[in-house]
Parts: C-alpha cells; sequence; structure tokens
C-alpha cells in the first residue's frame, strides 16, 4: 500500500481500503439502491432481495473478523457504509444498522464458540434477518424499568414480554425477522439472550404501520409467551447485559450518526443542484441571499458533524469501550443537523421539495427518527452533562 | 488460461474538470478506474472462473495509480504490476503501448485484454499498438465472447458498422472490450481486504530494460498541444402557441437550422 504523507492525511478516507469502499457502496447503491428507494418507502415494503445482496457484497459482517466470515473492517468502514447507503435509502440504512450492528457486531463480541458456529454465517449471508429487542410499549429510555423476564427451568429459559418498535422484527404483515438479541430481566439484573424464529412461543405482534418516515425498514411489536430459551443461548454469563450494551452503545450512535451525514449530505447536494437551474425573478435562485443562508448554513454545519463523526470513528476502537462521550456528542450534534439541512433542502425546493419525486421530503421525515431511535437527544444531553461532571477537564 | 489485463487511473469525469492555461488543473480531482478497463478485468475474471488460469491487472503510472491496482485486485485479478516511473509521464498511446509490450514479453499471457479506449483521453489506441507490437491477432471493440470454445482458440463477437461480426480466434491473442461485453462485478468487502495481500510489484524502466527516451514526452509520437474546456451548452428555445403552428415552427428549424432532413 502507498504510504500517505501525513500531509496527505484524508480523514473521511484514511486509507486505501476505505476509498475503496467507499467508491464500492457508492457504486452499489447507484446501482441497486437508488432505483428502488422510493418505491419501497411509498409501499411501506422491506426489499427482502436487496438485503440478501448486502450479505454477498459482505456489508453485513463489516466489523466481524476474517476468520470468522466477516470483513475486518473498522468503525470507519461502518461509518462509510451507513452514509453512502443512508444517502439513498434511509430505511435500509437503518434496517442495515440494525442487523449488522445492533445485532452482528453485538452478538460477535459476546458470544462464544458454538453460538457463533450456529449462527453466524446464516446472518452473515443475509439468509437470515437480524434486530435487537430493548424497548418495550411501557419504556424506552429508562431500560430499569424493563418488564420482560426469564426464569430458568432445567435446559431452558422460560421468556416473557413484549418488545416495542424492533427494527427488523418483521419482514412483511406476516412473517417475524429470524433471529434476535432480547433484553430481559433474570431476577434485579438484566440478561441477553438469542432468541430465534424456530422456538416455540415467539411471535409477530404486529408490523407497526405508518411511520413518518424509513418505511421501507420494517418494525414490529414482537411477543414472548412461555418462549423457551435453551439456556446455550444465554450470552455471557447472566446479569452481564450492561455491559454487552456498553461495549455496542458507542458503535450503534456512531452509525446513526453516519445516517445523519448520509441525509445531510444527499439534502445539500439536491438544494445546490436545484438552486443552480431553478430560476425565479430573471435569475438563479442562489443569486438570492436567503436562498444563500440555506445552502451556507447547510454546508458548515454538515462539513462540522462530518469532520465530528469521521474523528471519532477514527478514534474508536471495537473492542474496547471508552468513547461514550464523543458518540453521544456525535449522534446529538448530527441528528438536528440532518434534519434542519432536509427542512431547509425542502424550504429550497419549494412546492417541488414537498412531494416525492425530489426525495428531500422522504429523508427529512426520515431525519427525524434520529432523535428518538438508539437514544433520545434528551438521553444524550444527560449522558454528556453526566460524564462531563464526572470529568470537567475533558478537554485534552 | 493466463490474461493480462492492462488498467488506467483517469480522472473521474463525473467531477467538474477545469482547464487552465491549456492545463488541466489537476488539483482536487479524483482518480477512478477506467470504465472500458472494468469491461476488460470482468471478461478476464469470467474466463478465468471457467477455465481456471490467473489475471493479472497491469498499471502504468504514478503513485496514486497504484489505486486502480488494488480496485482490479478487489475484484478479483490475482496479481498487480505497476510501473512507477517518472519518465512514462506524458506518455502517448504508442508509449504505454511499449512499456506494456516489455510488460507482456517478461511473462507468458494467452490472452491480453483492455478497454476499448481510455475514459480520459478516448484514443482507443493503445491496445491496437500493443497488439501490433506483440505481432498478435487483434479484435477490437468485443460485445460478446463465447466460453466453450475449444482450448487456445477463443470466438468473439464484435460490433462493426450496423453487423455483428463473429471471429474465432488464435491464441495466444489481444482483444479490446466494449462496454456492453458485460456488467463489471463490485469489489465485494472481501475482495477488498484480500486485495491488501495480494502480490503487487513494482517496476520502473530499468527493470523492463527499456530507455526514457522511448516513452513519456521524448519518445511520444504525437504532442497535446493544450486543452479547452467544451463550450457551454447553447440555450434552449420554446415554442408557444397552438399545435398547429407550433408543429410547422418546429419542422421549419429542424429542416433550416439542424438541418436533419438533407
Ligand atoms: C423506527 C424506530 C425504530 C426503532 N428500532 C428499535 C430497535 O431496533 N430496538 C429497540 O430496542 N428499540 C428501537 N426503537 C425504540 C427507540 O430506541 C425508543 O423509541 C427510544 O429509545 C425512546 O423510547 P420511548 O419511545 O419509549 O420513549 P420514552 O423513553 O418514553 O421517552 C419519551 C420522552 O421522554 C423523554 N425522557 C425519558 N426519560 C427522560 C429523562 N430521564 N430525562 C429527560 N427526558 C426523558 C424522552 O427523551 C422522550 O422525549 C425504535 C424506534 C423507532 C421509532
Amino acid at each position: 500500500m502507498q504510504q500517505q504523507a501525513p500531509s496527505g492525511y484524508d480523514l473521511f478516507q484514511p486509507t486505501e481500503e476505505a476509498a475503496l469502499l467507499r467508491q464500492t457502496v457508492r457504486q452499489f447503491v447507484e446501482r441497486e439502491v437508488e432505483p428502488q428507494a422510493a418505491r419501497h418507502e411509498r409501499e411501506e415494503r422491506f426489499n427482502r432481495e436487496l438485503f440478501r445482496r448486502l450479505g454477498e457484497l459482505g456489508l453485513l459482517g463489516i466489523t466481524v473478523p476474517e476468520d470468522w466470515g466477516g470483513a475486518g473492517m473498522d468503525a470507519v468502514a461502518a461509518v462509510i457504509a451507513h452514509e453512502e447507503i443512508t444517502a439513498s435509502d434511509p430505511g435500509l440504512g437503518l434496517s442495515y444498522l440494525a442487523h449488522s450492528m445492533l445485532f452482528v457486531n453485538n452478538f460477535f463480541h459476546n458470544s462464544n464458540q458454538t453460538q457463533r458456529e450456529k449462527y453466524l454465517e446464516k446472518v452473515l449471508s443475509g439468509e437470515w434477518v437480524a434486530g435487537m429487542c430493548m424497548s418495550e410499549p411501557e419504556g424506552g429510555t429508562d431500560i430499569q424499568a424493563m418488564r420482560s423476564t426469564a426464569v430458568k427451568s432445567g435446559g431452558n429459559y422460560i421468556l416473557n414480554g413484549r418488545k416495542m418498535w424492533v427494527t427488523n422484527g418483521c419482514l412483511d404483515d406476516h412473517n417475524p425477522g429470524d433471529v434476535f438479541l432480547v433484553y430481559a430481566r433474570t431476577g434485579a439484573k438484566i440478561s441477553t439472550f438469542v432468541v430465534d424464529r424456530t422456538m416455540e412461543g415467539f411471535s409477530l405482534g404486529q408490523k407497526i404501520r405508518d411511520k413518518a418516515g424509513m418505511r421501507s425498514s420494517p418494525t414490529a411489536e414482537l411477543v414472548f409467551s412461555d418462549c423457551r430459551v435453551p439456556a446455550e443461548n444465554l450470552l455471557g454469563a447472566e446479569g452481564e447485559s450492561l455491559i454487552h450494551m456498553m461495549r455496542n452503545l458507542e458503535l450503534e450512535r456512531l452509525t446513526l450518526a453516519a445516517m445523519a451525514l448520509g441525509i445531510a449530505r444527499r439534502c445539500l447536494d439536491e438544494m445546490n443542484r436545484y438552486a443552480g437551474q431553478r430560476t425565479a425573478f430573471g435569475q438563479p435562485i442562489n443569486q438570492f441571499g436567503q436562498i444563500q443562508r440555506h445552502i451556507g448554513e447547510s454546508y458548515a454545519e454538515f462539513s462540522a458533524g462530518r469532520c465530528l463523526v469521521y474523528d471519532v470513528a477514527r478514534r474508536l476502537r471495537l473492542e474496547q469501550p471508552g468513547m461514550r462521550l464523543e458518540t453521544d456528542a456525535a449522534k446529538l450534534y448530527t441528528a438536528t443537523m440532518a434534519k434542519n439541512v432536509a427542512d431547509r433542502a425542502i424550504q429550497v425546493l419549494g412546492g417541488y421539495g414537498y412531494v416525492g419525486e425530489y426525495s428531500v421530503e422522504r429523508l427529512w421525515r426520515a431525519a427525524k427518527l434520529l432523535e428518538i431511535g438508539g437514544g433520545t437527544m434528551e438521553a444524550h444531553q444527560k449522558n454528556i452533562t453526566r460524564d462531563l461532571s464526572r470529568n470537567p477537564r475533558f478537554f485534552r | 488460461m493466463n490474461i493480462l489485463v492492462p488498467v488506467k487511473s483517469v480522472v473521474d469525469v463525473e467531477l467538474n474538470i477545469r482547464v487552465k492555461d491549456s492545463h488541466i488543473v489537476e488539483d482536487g480531482l479524483n482518480y477512478i478506474l477506467s470504465k472500458w478497463d472494468e469491461n476488460a478485468l470482468e471478461a478476464a475474471l469470467q474466463l478465468k472462473e471457467a477455465g481456471g488460469g490467473e489475471v493479472t491487472a497491469v498499471t502504468v503510472g504514478p503513485a496514486r495509480s497504484g489505486e486502480a491496482l488494488r480496485k482490479a485486485m478487489a475484484m478479483g485479478a490475482d496479481k498487480g504490476i505497476h510501473i512507477n516511473d517518472p519518465a512514462t509521464e506524458g506518455s502517448d498511446s504508442w508509449g504505454y503501448a511499449r512499456v506494456l509490450e516489455a510488460v507482456a514479453r517478461k511473462g507468458s499471457y494467452d490472452l491480453i485484454i483492455t478497454g476499448r479506449q481510455s475514459q480520459d483521453t478516448d484514443m482507443g489506441s493503445t491496445g491496437a499498438f500493443l497488439a501490433a507490437l506483440l505481432d498478435l491477432p487483434l479484435v477490437v471493440n468485443v460485445i460478446h465472447m463465447e466460453r466453450q470454445s475449444e482450448a487456445g482458440r477463443l470466438e468473439v463477437h464484435r460490433k462493426g458498422d450496423g453487423d455483428t461480426e463473429v471471429i474465432e480466434l488464435a491464441l495466444p491473442a489481444l482483444i479490446t472490450a466494449n462496454d456492453s461485453l458485460n456488467e463489471p462485478r463490485l469489489a465485494s468487502l472481501k475482495g477488498i481486504m484480500a486485495a491488501k495481500k495480494k502480490p503487487l510489484e513494482t517496476l520502473t524502466l530499468a527493470d523492463l530494460s527499456l530507455d526514457a527516451s522511448q516513452v513519456g514526452a521524448q519518445g511520444a509520437a504525437i504532442e497535446i498541444m493544450g486543452f479547452e474546456a467544451p463550450p457551454g451548452r447553447a440555450a434552449g428555445k420554446k415554442f408557444e402557441g397552438e399545435p398547429e403552428e407550433v408543429t410547422a415552427q418546429v419542422v421549419g428549424l429542424l429542416a433550416s437550422e439542424a438541418k436533419i432532413f438533407t
């Protein structure tokens, strides 16, 4: 590999692999993702075949080591993939994140050999669609209020409870997704279980319809009713969930922030192009100061967010936590940034921005989710303040 | 079958290219693998997958061209050869063909596949020059390849003027790929990671026993006098009125201005 001179360091493509990855995912998105994005969103339908293609390309195991059939790439690579896919189809980006980050990356780092042999191949190929079940109908942010329970009985755990808002929870109206990490209470503490669709007592409660955006990503309520989970499907030891969550949360937030970058970049691209072509009062609308403000501020905010996300990605180590403050900040800033940029894009496009053909209203609806899912803004604000109060000398 | 695929790193024409003082402004440009070379590579990979052998990608150019080679290996080429020598700068097709000739003679290849032209200069002559220098049978603009040909032969279809020519070639030979020959595969993530571990040989002109005077601007048979940005597009015409009147106006202008009926 050619050694880059330090002055030639590229934050967004720090290595040749990163540059090749971006090129490849972008090519894939142009050819196969963009042509189907608007339709699947409109029809509120998950594109199962396209998801398998993610597996064929190796995207579903992006952070899993090569020895285990993954691509063995780092956090920067995960950010690149999420940014590129989401710039075209945020719903697909969300389902990709739920599968490869919320399930695969978490599962890999906390599973044993037998568990990996049982599940890894199926989820890396895309034969199985996976997700993570934390939130419940009665509570999301307040994890400690979790009601689902798992009670050991012989060689099984008997799981009872309902999980809400599960991305990839269903494939269509009738079929649940294939495999999930499920958090449930074992006594006072919370434990993590791998539950797959073959297990008795596991069923699809309902497909959640009529989401504001991200409609090509299926969301479901899942029901566990005396669900018999073999004891060997307990991830790690009983009561270890908080450790699993801690390990994975940073990468989850970072890739959610990467999705925000994708949305903002696309919106900026759309408004910039449109403003150069559309004329009013005898000149292109990008000659008007108020339009310039929309574009100028969007570019500045997008650039700031992009530097933040890639800088955090560069420093994040997949195996060790330690970037909670930074990843909270990255998601908090970029989610609202993306929403504002999308909003300005609609404004710049006028009436055309308000209809589906020009994509920006779809991105705008998608952006709002990033202020809620994977931690609400309020949760990030709370975390940041807590971390800073413990470490007043946060600056180096 | 051992196949050599010369690939070129070219400026990404999707980005704005600026011309200043008759030179292309290199600052801020992005370089990609020339698209016809992706077709050439795809054809080579398909032949290898059907009948075994090895695919070698070769590029001539500065350090940054290494990325095109790495992409070729990420797509599936088994190894890469990078001719990185400042003396090759400013080469014309003839110069590149001479370097590639030396590379081809160092190895043993049953088939060489190039793109029908490169995406930057659109000359389309490197492949033909290379075939001439190596005294190989040549078919340009191949749109289809038969895979069941007997050993030592290859049946290809090429696009001629209006017709498709079906040609059987005795190997070794050289063909150039049209972009309708195939749909180039995407590099998989595993391919990208594997490419790092594939052999990449970097050579200079001296390693190929070539003299600097034979290549680069010195050895060039043509001289590029300058570049000009294409003229901006003239504004379109808008017709208003009753359909009959408008139709008559449009037909009139198509005849008198666009001259499409002569
Ligand atoms: C499309 C979509 C996909 C999702 N995918 C998944 C998934 O795959 N898996 C999964 O487990 N979950 C998923 N979620 C759930 C998501 O993570 C939760 O919605 C989120 O964590 C918020 O929880 P809640 O909806 O229960 O809201 P609540 O926690 O009830 O919050 C309601 C409001 O109160 C605020 N609030 C709560 N506590 C505090 C506090 N201490 N201080 C200040 N304000 C507070 C919140 O910020 C929010 O504004 C998804 C949600 C959506 C919409």
